[in-house]
């Protein structure tokens, strides 16, 4: 498996959708996306609340709640992880593929010591002694350049900043040297200049131990700053994926650059009014009919009404789901 | 200049012996928004919770027209509620989840204004969601039923029912998409301009604090460290961590992004290359 590592995808979907039942019906999270992760890359992936970014890969990391049902295909160094049997996917959950979730208050277990939570990993994945991997979770902590390494692994959760607990969660992920990181919003619920130091951390780890990054935010801007790639999601679906220059540049779909002027500028005068995008997107209950985005859309036209566009090739590399592109 | 509506002098807030605000001292004008910025920690929910006295300050004079509110009685307090008003972080949770809106808008009438009969409150209520940018249809929803951003609407407009003098907002926007905080940005703008309100802006994001403050303050560690008009902290900042926090604003994208036009009547094939039209 790991001899092919270089000429297949780290993580490959085809085609993955995400059905909740409700009342009388189904909500489709993610309504079929098909999207890869290189070796050494860096996937941004980008989207409003609702637009199912965050589903789609608890899905790709079996964390859907038993009620939903996750179908397609996603594949991790191309082996089917999807419906995996739990004990199949934990051995590979935490050890080649981890993910670091938004708030690292909350996941980070309170009444535990750092030290344990971060030697447990390596009891359990990697079979080792606690002695030896509390050693190694030392060097974790070095790792992600947190100061004072033995000290802070006998504190608590609450004992760190919010940017120091998220740096422990980062440590975390990489302690079995993971293939692919997901990070989920990593640094939404820190400050500004927390928030950059923890991307050029992100930039650095990557570059060192060459592990491919899945980057899920809502902010294009945390996003452009590492991604190489850049997929948007909107509605349960990609509506545009580009390297991530190209994208920020030239954004071919409608939507993209609506998000693109919505991102905040601190040198944008206090005279002008701030820019949004008017409307709402579509819920996971409502039914698909057409372009999901046409009725937010300024380009719309009445067969955006009733024909989804498909995602095609525009340009080299670059994918758009829209009947009337820009540029 | 006239009078401040609001005078803060020496404001301070220990919690067990630990200073979680110094000395801060500020005033706000009528019609006038000092946005308040700093990061997490640095004490900015703290003095705003001290200034409407949501929480005990341990020193120092809050004077509200004249009147410390520190030192006045509940009832006196109480009077000067309506005057008052506060929006928080979080839209869901600081609505009631067992009100419907029209429940929400019309407790501050139920307690300050009870003459009002129940076809007068209708009245006001409408009035006030449609000028939030909310439909009537809504009024018998409840916050489930929401989106962050309608949530945030609502309490907007509970907070701006009675017109307040003064209105503090509290990172309204910060749980919100980058693609609707313009539009609650700008909402609040606008009432400001409409009702006169005075307000007192807290948020960690530079871009919005620059959108709506006239003048802008800067705490850090729990101080004010420095307090200038809009255009001057943002052209020419004094304090060295002013300097530190402007320069952490990841780089805005190099090149303007074109507005998406309209479709031409003849629509053309999406493979042409690639410059864009301007």
């Amino acid at each position: 498996m790991t001899q092919d590592g270089a000429t297949l995808a780290t993580l490959r979907t085809r085609e993955l959708r995400v059905d909740h039942p409700v009342p009388g019906g189904t909500a489709s999270a993610v309504r079929g996306v098909s999207l890869a992760v290189g070796a050494h890359q860096c996937l941004g992936v980008v989207g409003e609340s609702g637009s199912g970014k965050t589903q789609l890969f608890m899905a790709v990391m079996g964390l859907l709640p038993g009620s939903a049902r996750a179908t397609g295909s996603a594949l991790f160094q191309g082996e089917e992880i999807l419906g995996l049997p739990p004990d199949r996917l934990n051995r590979i959950r935490g050890s080649k593929l981890a993910m670091v979730f938004q708030d690292p208050m909350t996941s980070l277990a309170p009444h535990l010591k750092i030290g344990v939570q971060l030697a447990e990993v390596l009891v359990h994945h990697r079979g080792l002694s606690w002695r030896d991997a509390e050693r190694a979770a030392s060097s974790a902590l070095d790792r992600v350049r947190i100061p004072d390494a033995q000290r802070r692994l006998k504190q608590y959760p609450h004992e760190l900043s919010g940017g120091m607990r998220q740096r422990v969660m980062i440590g975390m992920s990489l302690l079995c040297e993971p293939a692919l990181v997901i990070a989920d919003e990593p640094t939404s619920a820190l400050d500004v200049t927390v928030q950059a130091r923890i991307l050029e951390l992100l930039r650095q780890l990557r570059a060192e131990m060459g592990i491919s990054i899945v980057l899920i935010s809502h902010d294009l801007a945390v996003v452009a700053s590492l991604a190489d790639r850049v997929a948007v999601m909107y509605a349960g679906r990609v509506v545009e994926s580009a390297p991530a220059a190209d994208l920020l540049r030239r954004a071919l779909h409608p939507y993209t650059a609506l998000l693109l002027q919505c991102l905040p500028d601190v040198h944008r005068l206090r005279t002008d009014r701030m820019p949004f995008l008017a409307g709402q997107a579509p819920g996971a209950g409502d039914p698909e009919r057409g372009c999901a985005f046409a009725p937010r859309c300024p380009r719309a036209t009445d067969r955006c009404k009733h024909e989804r566009p498909a995602l095609v090739d525009v340009r080299e590399a670059a994918e758009v789901a829209c009947h009337h592109p820009l540029a | 200049m006239s009078e401040p509506l609001l005078d803060v002098r020496g404001l301070g807030v220990d919690y067990r012996g630990v200073r979680a605000l110094g000395d801060v001292s500020f005033q706000i004008r009528a019609r006038e928004t000092l946005g308040l910025v700093g990061e997490s920690g640095s004490g900015k929910s703290t003095l705003a919770r001290a200034v409407l006295r949501l929480i005990p300050a341990s020193r120092g004079q809050v004077l509200w027209r004249g009147m410390d509110l520190l030192r006045c009685d509940g009832a006196t307090l109480r009077s000067q509620r309506r005057e008052l008003q506060i929006v928080f972080q979080d839209p869901v949770a600081s609505l009631n989840p067992r009100m419907t809106v029209a429940g929400t808008l019309a407790e501050p009438l139920r307690i300050f204004e009870r003459e009002l009969t129940a076809v007068e409150r209708r009245v006001r209520i409408e009035r006030m969601l449609t000028r939030v940018g909310l439909a009537a249809s809504m009024l018998s929803r409840y916050p489930h039923e929401l989106s962050g951003g309608q949530c945030q609407r609502v309490a907007i407009a509970r907070a701006m029912m009675l017109h307040p003098r003064l209105l503090v907002c509290d990172e309204p926007v910060s749980s919100l998409d980058v693609s609707i905080q313009g539009q609650i940005v700008n909402l609040l703008a606008d009432l400001q301009g409409e009702f006169g309100t005075s307000m007192l802006f807290i948020s960690h994001n530079l871009a919005v604090i620059r959108h709506i403050s006239h003048r802008v303050a800067v705490i850090h560690d729990g101080n004010l460290i420095e307090t200038a008009s809009c255009d001057d902290l943002f052209a020419a900042p004094v304090h060295p961590y002013t300097r530190a926090l402007l320069e952490a604003v990841l780089a805005p994208i190099p090149v303007p992004v074109p507005v998406p036009a309209r479709v031409p009547v003849e629509v053309r094939d999406s493979d042409q290359s690639g410059r864009e039209p301007e």
